[in-house]
């Protein structure tokens, strides 16, 4: 069975690690499902990484068993609260993968 | 044992009064508040100004003083000003001053400075002991000199000096967050893993507790054995799943936490909800000892901006958004030499398009012809905020109705927002300083003052200039 990520996290959050990094939070709304997503790796794929704009090598993907969260961090395009940043704190970048199939 | 009040996660953000109050007459140790974040950006240490109003700092500040003094117990801010550069970390004494001359309150006042200078610096680089943090490049001397402000972010171990010497208030400049509430604990013998992992716990406050909007204060305890985490309001809990998942906010990993003086290991952690039903139990975090490094975070001035809003409503304008855009700047590149004896190499002028793809640039997949309306934002930085407003100014009769843009029957192609229609934003800054500096002792770069404060109003002041 197939769902958007929108519809089966119970947190889908972004925000700064610092001002050179992003880091999206993903709390999956069972524990079936991070064992689902840890096991096959869906958030570690080439369309993640398309999709939030870095390379493969660029994701850093870790499992946190005890926050039942999948945790993506990835370099910045642009330093937070620089000119040509239009998102300071990072809170919105989650969107690009609302609608990933998982 | 030592027991702490964490009251919010931010100073000046607000917290419950009654909250604070119960948690004080738990028989706590020492109260702590961060005060600030890099979160928004270069401005407020290019700058030194804080996020929050005067007002709403005071109002925080006056609370946690008067329970401080009422019960004897040290008061730790960290980030004094959000920035912590000396100028926000005076703004903050300055609070405190007020409030204590107005309160009649008595007490040893402590101010760590962390502003460190382009010359210490320098000798860190030629010693080989700055390293670039989250792939900054090597720190080069230009760059250090060309930099409006850098802070060394502080470890645990200059509170406890400032303790030690008979503080009972301290305001530090940049400071770690979790080294505020560590730093009691550490200096009372607490093992490192549980003193730290509780730090980074409370120090956002009641972001760990249930309602979020409640604004609890938590309490923190932390020993041998572990920690515990508590909120002190009725109605409010802690949850293991709400306390795990604070190691993910802001970290680029849940389980590796760099700190001064190592890495807090939380992998083999574990949350545990007490009968309670309020209350959750932590233990298992190891501490790794590392050498002992801080985070320079530095900040360049690259001029002034002024911005324009309009709205964008007409189908036909939103339909060639490129094209409108493109003409405004073609125009204004071409008088500016003229009108203002600048070239377009001598400022910045972007848009930013709301509703269309602001906010994730080229990472937007939303249909084009779905947008319907757009935010236009004008933008122009420039040597000089007259000089910016001037361009932003001179673009308006482009944007209004001096492009033609096909399909459009009307004298105007976008309604302005506000009036005045130019807004100065002021200066502009970029993160240009962001790398690890090696210490020789923990109290290195930081300089220490003394105010003894009493309640006629004088402050006798006590300078310790550099540690070193």
């Amino acid at each position: 069975m197939t769902a958007r990520l929108r519809d089966v996290c119970d947190l889908f959050r972004s925000r700064n690690a610092g001002a050179f990094l992003l880091t999206l939070d993903i709390v999956p709304v069972s524990a079936e499902l991070f064992d689902r997503l840890q096991a096959d790796r869906t958030l570690e794929s080439d369309q993640v990484a398309q999709l939030l704009g870095v390379s493969r090598s660029d994701l850093r993907v870790t499992y946190y068993r005890q926050g039942n969260a999948v945790k993506i961090t990835i370099p910045r395009r642009v330093a937070g609260g620089s000119p040509d940043d239009h998102d300071v704190d990072g809170a919105q970048q989650f969107v690009p993968l609302l609608n990933l199939t998982v | 044992m030592v027991k702490l009040i964490a009251p919010t996660g931010v100073l000046g953000v607000g917290f419950s009064y009654r909250s604070f109050r119960q948690a004080l007459a738990h028989d706590v140790d020492v109260i702590g508040c961060d005060a600030g974040s890099t979160d928004w950006g270069p401005y407020h240490l290019g700058t030194g100004t804080s996020w929050s109003g005067r007002d709403q700092t005071r109002r925080d500040l006056e609370i946690l003083l008067v329970g401080a003094r009422e019960k004897n117990i040290p008061l730790l801010i960290g980030s004094a000003g959000f920035s912590g550069s000396d100028d926000a970390l005076d703004w903050t004494r300055d609070i405190v001053l007020e409030i204590a001359r107005e309160r009649g309150l008595s007490f040893r006042l402590a101010l760590i400075r962390t502003e460190v200078g382009p010359g210490w610096i320098e000798d860190k680089v030629a010693g080989g002991r700055v390293a670039g943090l989250d792939g900054r490049p090597p720190l080069t001397a230009d760059s250090v000199r060309e930099a409006t402000r850098i802070v060394a972010m502080m470890g645990p171990e200059p509170f406890q000096h400032a303790l030690a010497h008979g503080a009972d208030v301290v305001l530090a400049g940049r400071s770690s967050d979790a080294a505020i509430y560590a730093s009691v604990p550490l200096s009372r013998g607490v093992p490192p893993g549980n003193a730290w992992h509780l730090g980074k716990l409370i120090e956002c406050g009641n972001a760990i507790s249930e309602p979020v909007a409640a604004g609890a204060c938590i309490v923190g305890t932390v020993d041998d054995d572990g920690l515990t985490v508590a909120p002190a309001l009725d109605g409010v809990r802690c949850t293991p799943q709400r306390v795990a998942a604070h190691m993910l906010y802001e970290n680029a990993s849940p389980y590796l936490l760099r700190e001064p003086p190592g890495i807090l290991d939380t992998t083999n952690a574990v949350y545990q909800q007490l009968d309670d039903d309020v209350t959750v139990r932590v233990s298992g975090a190891t501490f790794r000892p590392e050498p002992y490094s801080v985070r320079l975070e530095g900040v360049t001035k690259l001029g002034y901006r002024s911005m324009c809003l309009a709205g964008l409503r007409d189908p036909a304008v939103v339909g060639d958004i490129d094209h409108y855009t493109g003409e405004i700047r073609r125009l204004l590149d071409r008088s500016a030499p003229r009108r203002f004896g600048v070239s377009p190499g001598d400022y910045t002028l972007e848009f930013r398009r709301y509703g269309l793809d602001a906010v994730l640039g080229p990472l937007e997949t939303a249909p084009r012809d779905h947008a319907y309306e757009i935010g236009l934002v004008t933008e122009v930085t420039a040597s000089t905020q007259a000089l910016a407003h001037q361009l932003v100014a001179a673009s308006m009769p482009y944007l209004m109705h001096g492009v033609h843009v096909d399909g459009t029957r009307h004298s105007a192609n976008a309604a302005l927002a506000y009036s005045p229609a130019v807004a100065d934003l002021g200066p502009v800054f970029r993160w240009s300083v962001w790398h690890a500096a090696e210490l020789d002792d923990p109290l290195e770069p930081f300089r220490f003052e003394y105010l003894d404060v009493t309640a006629a109003g004088d402050a006798g002041a006590r300078r310790e200039a550099a540690h070193r």
